[in-house]
Parts: C-alpha cells; sequence; structure tokens
C-alpha cells in the first residue's frame, strides 16, 4: 500500500530532522573542541537517527489498525542507546573508567534528537542551551572535578627527598592530587623509580617537561 | 504574595513549554546536588554526569508523555485514535536503558568489585530525572535529599564498613623478620584490613606480595618515603 503523507507533514518531517542534526551538532562541537572521544559527527548521526526513528514510529505505520502503539520503537530508542553508551566506557587498573559523561551526553543528545522527531523543537533548543551552559560553565569553573583529569607519572630519580618538592610546586602550579603512588629501588643503576596517579587539571606542557629535565639533574627519566 | 505566585503559576501553566524547561531545570539542579557531593570525593561520576543524566531522563520522560500530542483524533483525545498508545512506553525503557549504563561502570579487580555506588547514583539520577519530567517535583526533591544524607552520613559514620574502600597494595621485600614486623606494624598504623592476598618467593630470599585490602584513607606518598627510607630491605611498594 502507498504511504500518502501530506505535503506539509513531509516538509515538516525534513524539519525536524534538520534541526536533530544542528542541535546534536552544537552538543557534539563541544565535545569535539575538547578532544573527547565522541565529537560532531558521532553526536550529529545519534540526533538525526533518533529523530528518523521517532518519525517512522509515530508515523511509520498508518494502516496499522486501532491496537498500534505509535511509541512502540521510539521506546527502544532509549534503550539501544544506553547499551551503545556502556561500550563507550572504557576502563583501565590505573586510571579508573573514563566516558561516562561522554556516554550520559550521547544519551541526553539522542533524547535532543527525539524531541525534534515528535515536533517538540522549540522545547528542544531550551535542552541543548540548557545542557551546553552546563558543559561551558562546568568547563570554566573548578566546581567540577572533571575538569581535572587521572593520569600517570613515572620519575626516575637519583634524590628522593627533592621529589616531595617537586610535588609541592606541582601541586601549587597545577593544583595535583596524588591519588596513588609506587615506590621502587632499582639497585643496579643506584636511582628510585616513582610512580603516581594524580589528578590534575589541563595538561603540563611539553615545554615543562622539558624544562624540568634541563633543571634538575636528579631526574633521570620522566614521563607523563 | 501569595497572588504574586499564583499570577507567575498561571503564566507558566498557560506555556507547556515553560512547564516542560523547569521540569529539565528542576531535573538539572537535583543532579547538581548529588553530583557535587560525589565529585568533592572525588568519583568517577561527578557533577557533569549526574547532571547529564538527570537532564537526559527528565527530557525522556516529557517526550513519552507529551511527544505524541500531534497524533490527536479529530475529536481532540489524546491517542484515542489508536487503543494500544501508551504513554509511558519510552519512559520506561530509562529504567533498563540507564542500566546498561551502570553495568558499564561496575568493574572486577581480583576478588573485590568497584562502581557499584557510582552505578547505583546514576540509576537514582534517572528516576529523580524521571520524577521531575513528570512533574513529580517533591518525590524528586525528598529523594534528592535523601541520597545525599545517605551519601554524607555512611561517609562520616562508618556503618557496615561503608566508609573503607578498595585498594591494592604491592610490596617486594627481602624477607628478614624486621622488614615483616614492620609491616605489621604499618599495617595496624594505617588501619589495613586484608581481604585477599598472593604472595610469591623469587628466590634469593624475595618475597612479592599482591595485597587487596580494605582501608580507609589514603596512604599519602610522604608517609610511603618515610616508611622506604627506614626500611631498605623493602624493594619497592606500591598503594
Amino acid at each position: 500500500m502507498p504511504l500518502n503523507y501530506p505535503q506539509e507533514l513531509i516538509v515538516s518531517f525534513f524539519v525536524r530532522i534538520l534541526f536533530a542534526a544542528l542541535f546534536g551538532g552544537i552538543l557534539g562541537a563541544e565535545r569535539g573542541l575538547r578532544f573527547k572521544e565522541a565529537g560532531f559527527r558521532t553526536h550529529c548521526v545519534v540526533a538525526v537517527t533518533s529523530a528518523a526513528m521517532m518519525l517512522v514510529s509515530a508515523y511509520g505505520f498508518p494502516h496499522a489498525g486501532d491496537d498500534f502503539d505509535p511509541a512502540q520503537i521510539a521506546c527502544q530508542i532509549v534503550l539501544g542507546i544506553n547499551i551503545w553508551g556502556a561500550g563507550m566506557i572504557y576502563k583501565d587498573e590505573t586510571s579508573g573508567i573514563s566516558g561516562l559523561s561522554s556516554a550520559g551526553g550521547l544519551w541526553a543528545t539522542c533524547a535532543i534528537g527525539m524531541a525534534c522527531g515528535c515536533n517538540m523543537i522549540p522545547f528542544s533548543a531550551i535542552a541543548t542551551a540548557l545542557i551546553l551552559i552546563l558543559h561551558l560553565i562546568l568547563n570554566k569553573t573548578n566546581v567540577d572535578q572533571n575538569v581535572y583529569s587521572t593520569r600517570t607519572v613515572r620519575l626516575e630519580v637519583v634524590d628522593v627527598p627533592y621529589v616531595r618538592r617537586l610535588l609541592r610546586y606541582l601541586k601549587q602550579d597545577y593544583g595535583i592530587k596524588v591519588e596513588a603512588c609506587s615506590y621502587t629501588r632499582n639497585e643496579d643503576r643506584d636511582t628510585v623509580t616513582l610512580t603516581f596517579r594524580i589528578r590534575m587539571k589541563g595538561q603540563v606542557p611539553f615545554r615543562q617537561v622539558l624544562k624540568l629535565i634541563d633543571t634538575y639533574g636528579e631526574i633521570k627519566e620522566i614521563s607523563i | 504574595m501569595a497572588e504574586f505566585f499564583q499570577s507567575i503559576r498561571d503564566f507558566v501553566l498557560q506555556y507547556p513549554i515553560l512547564v516542560y524547561t523547569i521540569r529539565i531545570f528542576a531535573a538539572l539542579l537535583c543532579g547538581a546536588v548529588v553530583g557535587l557531593e560525589r565529585t568533592k570525593r572525588s568519583k568517577e561520576a561527578g557533577i557533569r554526569t549526574h547532571c547529564i543524566i538527570a537532564c537526559a531522563a527528565a527530557l525522556i520522560m516529557i517526550i513519552s508523555k507529551y511527544g505524541f500530542a500531534d497524533l490527536l483524533n479529530e475529536a481532540g483525545g489524546f491517542m484515542e485514535g489508536t487503543r494500544g498508545a501508551d504513554p509511558s512506553r519510552i519512559a520506561a525503557q530509562i529504567v533498563s536503558g540507564i542500566s546498561f549504563l551502570g553495568a558499564g561502570v561496575i568493574f572486577k579487580n581480583g576478588n573485590t568489585v568497584k562502581g557499584l555506588t557510582t552505578a547505583a547514583g546514576i540509576w537514582a539520577m534517572a528516576a529523580v530525572g524521571m520524577a521531575c519530567g513528570a512533574g513529580m517535583y517533591n518525590v524528586a526533591f525528598l529523594v534528592t535529599a535523601l541520597i545525599v544524607a545517605v551519601q554524607l552520613i555512611m561517609h562520616y559514620f562508618n556503618v557496615g564498613n561503608d566508609a573503607y574502600s578498595n585498594s591494592e597494595i604491592r610490596i617486594t621485600m627481602v624477607d628478614t623478620p624486621e622488614a615483616r614486623a614492620a609491616l605489621k606494624q604499618k599495617q595496624e598504623e594505617w588501619g589495613i584490613t586484608i581481604i585477599n592476598s598472593r604472595i610469591t618467593s623469587c628466590g634469593d630470599n624475595t618475597l612479592n606480595m599482591i595485597l587487596q585490602v580494605r582501608l580507609r584513607n589514603r596512604i599519602p606518598f610522604s608517609e610511603v618515603v618515610k616508611f622506604m627510607d627506614e626500611h631498605p630491605e623493602i624493594k619497592s611498594l606500591s598503594v
């Protein structure tokens, strides 16, 4: 049976999908600019897809009869995207879990796409703005420890007390917090290898790392 | 004053979009309150994750309840043309969906499991978001307050050992009675309970130990350095 939709409805479908792409793109761009795994393209595709699925769910079965539920397909979007999100989360022994906010953000993008799909475009715009503002505020302020990232620092040094001073200096300059540490003697070389798991804000510039090596002869090897 | 609020209320109720916006904003607020407490303790899921999840759950709830309103029948009855229509169907999938995300957070480390509370917190945030999305603000705020209260109380008072966290300690040492005595003393001093241990003898009198432990506070770097300075027979210690 052919599906005969009125012309205005088809135009409306296009508009909804385009807005989904726009809102998904805005959220994705913010993530992409901060070098997260899922960026502009992923978010755009997710938003467009959820809008499309929403349309299929609501309008795809005009001959379905009385018992039809227009939310049947749409409801599985919510479930499906979370299985996908679970796959985005990864763990490693040293730095714990990453990708949780990315997975949550993808879920929110999917909801925004769905809102576009069911013609709640102004509301969808408000929700996008709200989430974007949340991200921007949290990026700027210190409230969120998520501006801190977990990383592992490995140092090979001759003089251990010196490292204590170095840590103090790093604490002041980069606000680092030591979460776990490891101390190993290398007897053959008469040095000590120290490994730290730290939470720090931003990146230590390569220049600074080089300067550390240049200034202090006690450090034999450093990796951040 | 009451009249003023009443007039605001009447104004807002005229525009569904304002009502929806207030709902997702309330969800965001609840997420921020719970997330802030988690953030302060450097957990994996912080304020950002909690906010987004609560917000998305509220958003999906609103879509579920009101999203199909353009499928009205001629008489204006909501979804009455389709008897099978169910406005809670999409919302129902939030519950199972968010659990997948939670399952992704939990990980096994030897014989201990980490991330359970984080996963449960995410699930709770989805529930709070759903309540906000449905307009049940009082339930949402009550649950938020309860979650924060439980987290704080459990952290300060050691009910059922919940204030302890799991961690791993690795030691390589030359096996002397002094070293063993020193370790035993430090174990008591740092309040460490050993749950699981794997000890390997590596020949030439060297022991390699991997211990799964429960402890209340992290062992600071300065303590490690001090301990290592005093005991040269311990070759390596990671906490």
